[in-house]
């Protein structure tokens, strides 16, 4: 099969053609789906550098696991489940490495902070989409990585609240709290980095 | 509002309450307008999220990123027969250490018991010395003991006796 054919050919089709050791139908996925799996390493680890290895070595497993796929669901979410155990392994370490930061702060105070008022007004209403998109980026960069990862798992995977805790290796409870404070910091961030702008 | 109340209004806006609690909560947002606040906010924090969500450009061309991608796939598909290889041997050393420290430990209790160790004083230059004798020359076995270490080693060659020079019968044939 021609590099031209594999251009069109299904996902399900390139995983056959992988199966039975064809290098060229596995580069074909990863030209395919290469950005969603760097994305989803960048907005957890919030770091190119680690991003780019964590998806490279994503595709590696994938190459080595890819028996293992029995497509259930898709092989773009399929990766992307991988990448995501990648990513939590790799900020896991890097947690276990810091024996005192301010996150580790700031995840202990979670019960004891108080909880702000609900913000009335929108506080983004009007930015451009790129704008918007700076500000959310920033925002999302300033909190722990709890808070991030879970809100990322919730919001740009559709992930729910039992599947995130079993990812993570924590409570469903404690999903929902460092959920909630991931919100109402983010919104409580986003006035802040409009007057700053 | 309690923390568990503002969780639960989480947890309706994510649609993650079973459908009974699900309308207590919608009778509930409608009637508290904090609870109206608080779900609008967390809301909107959603929606604003979702719509940025877009993948950020991959700072590498495709075929510098693949590259990196097919050196592993093809350096750990040839690692894996050495694997396989060094699995297996690891499996058999596993296999073959702890027989052989049991036969060792065997034959050192049957010399033990068959040539036991004689009595020395403690505190002899003896005792501070190893001891090599051949204990049973016509066995070819030799053992070695130390004291000292409190260890007894014996052993085993496998040398053919020497026949006995053969002397001529008397009146035989010569």
């Amino acid at each position: 099969m021609t590099g031209n054919a594999l251009s069109t050919t299904a996902d399900a089709g390139l995983v056959k053609l992988a199966r039975h050791g064809r290098l060229e139908a596995f580069e074909e996925l990863v030209a395919r789906h290469r950005d969603k799996i760097y994305a989803r390493a960048f907005s957890l680890t919030r770091n190119e550098d680690d991003a780019l290895e964590l998806s490279q070595t994503a595709w590696v497993r994938g190459w080595q696991r890819l028996k293992q796929f029995q497509g259930d669901a898709g092989f773009a979410t399929w990766m992307t489940r991988i990448v995501i155990n990648l990513c939590l392994d790799h900020l896991r370490r890097q947690q276990r490495q810091r024996t005192s930061s301010l996150e580790a702060l700031l995840e202990a105070n979670d019960g004891l902070e108080p909880l702000l008022p609900a913000t009335t007004v929108n506080p983004t209403e009007g930015l451009e989409r790129t704008e918007l998109r700076r500000l959310i980026d920033g925002a999302l960069g300033r909190l722990s990585e709890d808070h991030r990862t879970v809100l990322v798992l919730h919001e740009f995977e559709d992930m729910e609240y039992k599947d995130i805790a079993q990812a993570m290796g924590c409570s469903t409870g404690t999903v929902m709290s460092r959920l909630f404070y991931a919100r109402r910091k983010l919104a409580a961030m986003l006035p802040d980095l409009r007057q700053n702008k | 509002m309690t923390l568990e109340e503002q969780l639960k209004l989480q947890a309706w806006l994510d649609g993650e309450l079973p459908p009974d609690q699900a309308v207590e909560m919608s009778a509930w947002v409608a009637r508290d307008p904090a609870a109206a606040d608080l779900v609008a906010e967390l809301r909107h924090t959603r929606r604003q999220l979702r719509s940025v969500e877009d993948a950020p450009a991959l700072p590498e061309t495709r075929e510098f990123y693949w590259s990196k991608i097919e050196r592993d796939i093809q350096g750990s598909a040839a690692r894996s027969p050495a694997q396989a290889e060094s699995g297996l041997l690891g499996k058999l050393r596993l296999l073959i250490l702890p027989t052989a420290a049991a036969v060792v430990l065997t034959v050192v209790i049957w010399a033990g018991h068959l040539y036991p160790a004689p009595v020395v004083p403690a505190k002899t230059a003896e005792a501070d010395t190893p001891a090599v004798e051949t204990a049973l020359a016509s066995m070819d076995a030799t053992t070695y003991r130390d004291a000292r270490e409190g260890t007894t080693l014996v052993w085993f060659t496998d040398t053919p006796r020497k026949a006995p020079p053969v002397t001529p019968a008397p009146g035989g044939p010569n």
